[in-house]
């Protein structure tokens, strides 16, 4: 019970009581209306003489500083959601001017595409008709270096539609691997018998091995690592093998080239990145090529790693799921 | 003789596409627009149309529109810059047999093509 004592030390009387109350009360409804209308400046002045009065005076203050913290927050949270919109915005100016960015690239890469067929298919002319050795040694070296420019587009505009999320897959849930990667190997027979290399396709499993894949797009990933074994390999051989893994089914693609240097290990599948011995070793080439298969075999819920030795050849793996027997039905 | 009538805007490509099926055994005839690529068809239906996508004035999806409506028996190759799945998808909705990106075939894969659709 409240039992204030008065100035002379004694009891007070109810009257003086009531007056007590009263007045604190006064104090008190003013404060919460102060902190109504949202006005945590000020604390109380709380009487230096303790009762119930004074303790719910300084259980107030407490609540006037924490609310006075919490205005403070939020008003930061206010200034730093503006900060974040403008940031939003410079996002989507930066989303906005890589659009623009992929579409040149695009547009420019398809004007392209007609002048470079009509060299291809001229030069294939000249060389039906034509009965020169010298004419022929020229017409080869032009399509040699056409047959580059049309990779280089073709990995640009991958990539553009890869960042505008529009590369388009289409996948089938029973590609036998072994078929397609058989395939895609032969098709580099010629090609690398004539520079001198060995070609070889081997499996560890004569089990059929189905994966859930896009095959046009999981070709452009494996031409972009057979091709790259190949150009960097200047003697010995490529190795191609299918191995089964568990739930999953790797991919080993392993040529006796020039090697990557390990201070590139983390850049090599980053857009436009070249290796120096790989830039003096053949000056062609987009520097795209591998960002492409990382990005198809992600796609693919595959994994793809490496391993290089400098001037002794390297090993690209690729690992992708198989189809789950029991989906089957 | 096979007649084979090619729809290309570009010359080269046009006349290559000519000259290297002509060369294979097969009676070739160019247009280097819509407009005109139709009118030939409608002078002597062909066994294979080779057509070009962009094509100044009535272009290649508005050719095939017109070829599905008068419901064509001949096979359709387009040969388009687009290797876009949205452009091959729609082509195909429109009739076409099959569908090649320049620049990515020779003209030998072409004739391969060709021998596959007509004989």
């Amino acid at each position: 019970m409240i039992s204030p004592k008065n100035k002379r030390g004694g009891e007070n009387t109810e009257e003086e009581y009531k007056e007590h109350v009263r007045k604190r009360l006064d104090g008190i409804i003013i404060i919460l209306q102060k902190i109504a209308l949202g006005d945590f400046s000020e604390n109380i002045d709380v009487p230096e003489k303790e009762d119930e009065f004074t303790r719910l005076l300084i259980a107030l203050n407490f609540m006037i500083n924490d609310l006075e913290e919490v205005k403070k927050i939020s008003r930061e949270a206010v200034v730093m959601e503006t900060k974040v919109s403008i940031s939003s915005e410079q996002v989507a100016r930066l989303k906005e001017i890589n659009r623009v960015k992929s579409e040149f690239v695009s547009i420019t890469a398809h004007q392209l595409r007609t002048p470079l067929s009509g060299i291809k298919w001229a030069s294939e002319i000249i060389l039906e008709k034509t009965k020169e050795i010298e004419t022929k040694k020229w017409i080869e070296k032009v399509t040699e270096l056409n047959e580059g420019m049309i990779g280089i587009i073709n990995d640009l505009l991958n990539a553009a539609r890869i960042e505008e999320g529009r590369f388009g897959y289409k996948f089938e849930k029973w590609v036998n691997m072994s078929a397609l990667l058989e395939k895609i190997v032969e098709s580099y027979r010629i090609e690398v018998e004539e520079r001198g290399l060995g070609l070889d396709f081997s499996r560890n499993s004569l089990e059929y091995l189905y994966s859930r894949v896009d095959s046009e797009k999981l070709k452009i990933a494996l031409n972009n690592l057979i091709d790259n074994a190949i150009h960097y390999t200047e003697k010995g051989s490529i190795k191609i093998k299918l191995e089964k893994s568990g739930d999953s089914v790797i991919i080993k693609i392993q040529d006796t080239g020039i090697g990557i240097s390990e201070n590139n290990f983390d850049k090599l599948f980053s857009k436009f990145f070249r290796g120096e011995n790989a830039i003096s070793f053949r000056p062609s080439g987009s520097g795209i090529g591998l960002f492409i298969t990382r990005n198809i075999i992600e796609v693919h819920k595959g994994k793809i790693w490496f391993e290089s030795k400098l001037n002794q050849g390297t090993i690209f793996y690729i690992k992708l799921p198989l189809t789950k027997v029991e989906e089957k039905n | 003789m096979k007649k084979i009538i090619i729809i290309e805007d570009e010359m080269i490509l046009a006349d290559a596409l000519k000259e290297k099926l002509t060369s294979t055994g097969y009676e070739t005839e160019v247009a280097y627009d819509g407009e005109s690529g139709l009118k030939k068809i409608e002078q002597g239906e062909p066994d294979l149309l080779i057509l070009d996508i962009l094509l100044p004035g009535v272009d290649g999806y508005q050719v095939l529109e017109k070829l599905k409506k008068v419901k064509v028996s001949f096979p359709i190759l387009i040969v388009s810059n687009s290797g876009q799945m949205v452009d091959i998808e729609k082509a195909k909705e429109l009739g076409a047999a099959d569908f090649i990106v320049k620049a990515t075939l020779s003209l030998k894969d072409i004739e391969d093509k060709v021998k596959k659709l007509i004989g």
